[in-house]
């Protein structure tokens, strides 16, 4: 079955413009991820989200987090974006029309370009096995349905802090304390 | 086991056995007092006809000694007396005692015993008789004869002591013989009755004997052979029994371990033969589930002939072996995977709409930002399209556990297809993305079918939904409505990329994705299809696909006209 494709949205200021375009300079750490940051402080994020509900939520509280949200309604325009773009994360739906956002996580890691993205998964399967396969396949977090979008920008960046000062496995210490993902 | 019909029946059993035994005993008293009473009669039959015979000779033995006395007489007369007259008593006794020696010679031929005697008495008969004559002679030869004669008498009478002496000896012999044949036949008759009755008293003995041992000995064997056939028939129960029962039973033998006995489940199970006593897979098969009895209890998976069971255990141990009870649970597991299936999608499907209200709830209370009136109206909207949603999937969840119960009501009503289909395309026309077209084909004539209106409209409703979320931009949704053989037919025909030939069986079962791992796949409970098709079925009809890939989907509704039309 086929699913109906969303247009690609880009992010207001038009961001990414190019492959050519180099990674948004991060100059600061910005704990807790508040609003009304300056423009360079700002972060990009790729949301993957096949429900539109879901993403206008997610859009609309995490740019007042402060994020750069560019949304794909599929899996595959997904991997389109971020192989074309540059993103700081991006957030995986689980269940998406045509590939699963176990794949585009696994499409993301396998692409040279993509590798170093980091991801997060954001889902309605919350079972121990899902978070085992979502830390397997090399996620730094996993946000289970239903979250507060509110705070989910702050999650966000304490994700990227974390993984900035430590790496995934301490990002995924800091959310599950330190729970052996079970196979 | 002993019950009183079963002694009863013992004792009934062990009645001609007493009867026949008695019999006997009373055919062998018969038969030793007939043999006692034969031998009785045939010892005095002989005797009899002995003494007939012996007595004639006993007799003449006697007789002969008084007719030569006579003739001595006669003789001492004559010579005395010279008269010839004298001579009388002579030639009688003469003619007497040669009468009595036949008779006697006669009369001993049975008894050999007495011969010698009867031939010195004999000679001294001859002896005698020709002194006789010689003396008559003298006599006749005149007076100095006469004289001479008178002169020898002496000598006469010494030739007649020899002969009374052999005449007395036979007379002797005669009583002996007589005696001694009496004895012995007395003997034999005390013989053959000493025999008969100790062979009969042996015979009694031998029968009593039976009697007291064998109806005893019979009760106790034919109780022994009816607790025997109780018990085969028991084991040939328990066997049948066993044979009809799901659970594979095995009987381990207490120190090989090897299978005694197995039931046709547990032959099934493990696939054996006969002779397959020392199953190497399954020792270890028990093997395996024994160390993991240890761990955890509860039904186990274990490889059985290379297939995955879910099997459940029991053992039970007795003196010389083993019970054990397998349970082939894999069917049960797998409804329990299902329900727990069920219950975790279920879960999974609420989540999602119910995370959109939250979080729409959530962002219009932001204390940090003042939302604009036009955000808040998306947000307002939001919560009331998802919670929509909740409560239709709620429906479904709730119509789906009522089609599993056999529990749906449905009203049956003369419904008519073509208004119901357009009123309802006009309200999905209010509501589907722009990019998608829909088109009503209706024919110009009323066509009713027999529906559950509200049903009715909620399974079309359901395909609308699934063409137009399963067709591209730009893609065009067809509604046709026909009669066909009888039936309303609704046609709900989208431009989608089509369902593989061999899933479109599989999309109406419950829960069914085409991707079972529901990692992709257009949001939906998974329950539209299976409730649709239920739902249908029961108002009497038929939903089906035909699909081909690249080429779209139609679903189609076939619904039976109602009596109005067909009248």
């Amino acid at each position: 079955m086929n699913g109906r494709a969303a247009p690609l949205c880009i992010g207001e200021d038009g961001w990414p413009e190019g492959p050519e375009q180099n990674r948004p300079p991060r100059l600061e750490v910005v704990p807790g991820g508040g609003a009304g940051k300056e423009k360079l402080a700002q972060r990009s994020l790729l949301l993957v989200e096949d429900d539109p509900s879901m993403r206008l939520l997610c859009t609309f509280n995490l740019e007042l987090a402060g994020f750069r949200v560019t949304t794909a309604g599929s899996g595959r325009e997904g991997l389109d974006a971020a192989r074309v773009g540059r993103f700081d994360l991006v957030v995986l739906d689980v269940m998406l029309p045509d590939l699963g956002g176990f794949e585009v996580a696994a499409a993301l890691r396998a692409d040279e370009a993509t590798r170093d993205v980091p991801f997060v998964f954001l889902s309605a399967r919350t079972s121990s096995d899902d978070l085992a396969r979502g830390r397997a396949v090399g996620a730094i977090d996993y946000v289970t349905k239903p979250f507060d979008p509110v705070e989910l920008g702050a999650r966000l960046h304490g994700d990227l802090d974390e993984l900035a000062r430590g790496g995934a496995d301490d990002v995924w210490e800091l959310r599950f304390g330190g729970a052996e993902p079970k196979r | 086991m002993t019950t009183p019909a079963a002694v009863e029946a013992a004792r009934r059993a062990q009645r001609p056995v007493w009867l026949a035994l008695l019999l006997l005993v009373c055919v062998i008293v018969a038969l030793v007092v007939a043999g006692s009473f034969t031998a009785w009669r045939l010892y005095a039959d002989a005797n009899k006809r002995y003494l007939q015979q012996a007595i004639p000779v006993y007799g003449a033995a006697h007789d002969v000694l008084v007719q030569m006395l006579n003739e001595e007489t006669g003789i001492r007369g004559y010579v005395i007396s010279a008269d010839p007259v004298a001579l009388e008593p002579y030639m009688r006794g003469r003619r007497r005692a040669r009468a009595d020696l036949a008779a006697i010679g006669r009369g001993t031929r049975f008894d050999p015993d007495m011969s010698p005697h009867l031939a010195v008495a004999r000679r001294e008969v001859r002896r005698l008789n020709d002194f006789f004559e010689q003396q008559i002679a003298l006599v006749r030869s005149g007076r100095a004869g006469r004289e001479r004669a008178q002169a020898r008498l002496l000598v006469g009478k010494t030739h007649f002591d020899r002969f009374r002496a052999a005449a007395l000896a036979l007379d002797s012999d005669a009583s002996d013989v007589v005696a001694r044949a009496h004895a012995d036949q007395r003997n034999t008759l005390v013989a053959a009755i000493v025999f008969l009755g100790f062979a009969g008293a042996i015979a009694t003995g031998i029968a009593v004997a039976l009697l007291l041992t064998v109806p005893h000995r019979l009760f106790r064997l034919y109780r022994e052979e009816r607790a025997a056939r109780r018990a085969a028939e028991q084991g040939a129960d328990a066997a049948r029994a066993l044979a009809h029962v799901r659970d594979a039973v095995l009987l381990l033998d207490g120190e090989s371990e090897a299978v005694r006995y197995w039931n046709p489940a547990a032959g099934t199970l493990f696939g054996l033969a006969d002779g397959d006593g020392h199953s190497s897979q399954v020792a270890r098969t028990l093997d395996e589930l024994r160390r993991g009895r240890e761990q955890a209890p509860g039904p186990r998976p274990v490889r059985v002939n290379g297939h995955e069971r879910w099997v459940s255990y029991a053992e039970t141990e007795f003196d010389g072996g083993r019970v054990v009870v397998l349970r082939d649970v894999t069917d049960d597991q797998r409804l329990e995977r299902l329900r727990a299936d069920f219950v975790a999608t279920a879960a999974h499907e609420l989540r999602t709409p119910l995370a959109a209200v939250y979080g729409a709830a959530r962002t219009l209370r932001r204390d940090d930002r003042r939302l604009s009136p036009e955000v808040s109206e998306q947000f307002l909207a939001m919560i009331e399209t998802e919670a929509e949603r909740l409560k239709l999937l709620m429906d479904q969840l709730l119509v789906s556990a009522q089609l599993d119960r056999e529990d749906v009501k449905l009203q049956r009503e003369a419904v008519d297809l073509g208004g119901l289909t357009k009123s309802l395309v006009s309200s999905v026309e209010l509501r589907k993305p722009e990019s998608i077209e829909l088109q009503v084909d209706c024919p110009d004539e009323v066509l009713c079918v027999d529906a559950d209106p509200e049903r009715l409209r909620q399974v079309l409703a359901n395909l609308l939904d699934n063409a137009i979320k399963y067709s591209p931009d730009g893609g065009r949704v067809q509604v046709r409505i026909s009669e066909r053989g009888g039936f309303g037919v609704v046609e709900v025909r989208d431009d989608g990329i089509g369902i593989p030939h061999h899933e479109q069986q599989r999309i109406f079962e419950k829960f069914y994705r085409l991707d079972p791992s529901m990692t992709s796949g257009v949001g939906g409970s998974g329950l539209g299809l299976y409730i649709s098709r239920a739902l249908v079925q029961q108002m009497g009809g038929l939903l089906s696909v035909r699909s081909e890939l690249g080429e779209g989907s139609t679903f189609s509704i076939m619904l039976p006209l109602s009596d109005t039309m067909a009248a």
